[in-house]
């Protein structure tokens, strides 16, 4: 099984493992297994995207590595808000932006705040309803993905997802 | 709009009087709370925090909720600030970030 897979279902096992009294622990790793699993979903398809081919799984490695948190950030709340960066509008053929792909980067911002918030805010006490919301989250967006990854805008935005912060000039 | 005309308009209570008019909810909210701070990469956000009148919610009844509350604040605001809308049954005191 993929890691993005695995990490949203540890994520959910987290999230519910202690049936009364849930640890701060196992909700925090579970938000942030959360955010993880989208994070690897779309670096996955995108450095697939990019770098096809059974042969060049070492390449597509390299260029996983090469996705940062706040460029993704950056673009996920511009698809998020119905808008595509300027210069990657001529990619989307004249097609407004499908509704699944906002959502998908809807909930990218989303899980990535509570991620940092869950990993690094330690005056912070988290419930389990915040938690399966969030873990919620994780699973639409993963189902919203799967019906607009090949779509010309979600091929913008993998694109974005990687280069936008070069493309500016 | 500017930062200026933004805080003008946009102090806290001013959203959540705005956010006790929206109608028609498919679950009734108990409480309402909104800090408004810096996210974790510096940028202006605005956290809503929602207390619903059930637990056995669905993924969808949320979604629902969370997407009527950002678009109340965005029309509210004429600001696309970020939201951040979590359900929770414990509001934390302090701002985020």
């Amino acid at each position: 099984m993929s890691l993005h897979t695995d990490l949203r279902h540890q994520a959910r096992h987290l999230a519910t493992r202690e049936p009364k009294r849930p640890r701060q622990a196992s909700l925090r790793r579970a938000i942030s297994s959360a955010y993880y699993a989208l994070f690897h979903l779309l670096v996955n398809d995108a450095s697939r995207f990019l770098v096809a081919g059974n042969t060049r799984n070492p390449l597509r490695q390299c260029l996983g590595r090469a996705f940062a948190h706040r460029t993704m950030k950056t673009v996920a709340k511009q698809f998020a808000n119905g808008t595509c960066p300027t210069k990657l509008r001529p990619a989307l053929q004249r097609q407004p932006l499908p509704r699944e792909l906002e959502e998908v980067a809807q909930a990218f911002v989303d899980l990535q705040q509570a991620r940092h918030e869950a990993d690094y805010d330690t005056a912070r006490r988290f419930t389990r309803a915040e938690a399966i919301d969030l873990v919620d989250q994780c699973d639409q967006a993963f189902a919203n993905w799967q019906t607009v990854h090949r779509t010309p805008s979600a091929e913008a935005f993998m694109v974005g997802l990687l280069a936008h912060d070069n493309m500016k000039r | 709009m500017t930062q200026q005309a933004y805080n003008d308009r946009m102090d806290t209570r001013f959203i959540e009087t705005k956010l006790r008019e929206i109608k028609d909810l498919p679950i009734k909210v108990r409480s309402w709370k909104v800090i408004e701070g810096e996210d974790a990469t510096s940028d202006s956000a605005i956290w809503v925090w929602i207390t619903l009148d059930r637990s056995d919610t669905s993924p969808s009844e949320r979604a629902e909720i969370r997407q009527r509350v950002r678009d109340a604040v965005h029309a509210a605001a004429n600001e696309r600030t970020w939201v951040y809308v979590r359900f929770s049954d414990e509001v934390p005191e302090a701002k985020e970030a």
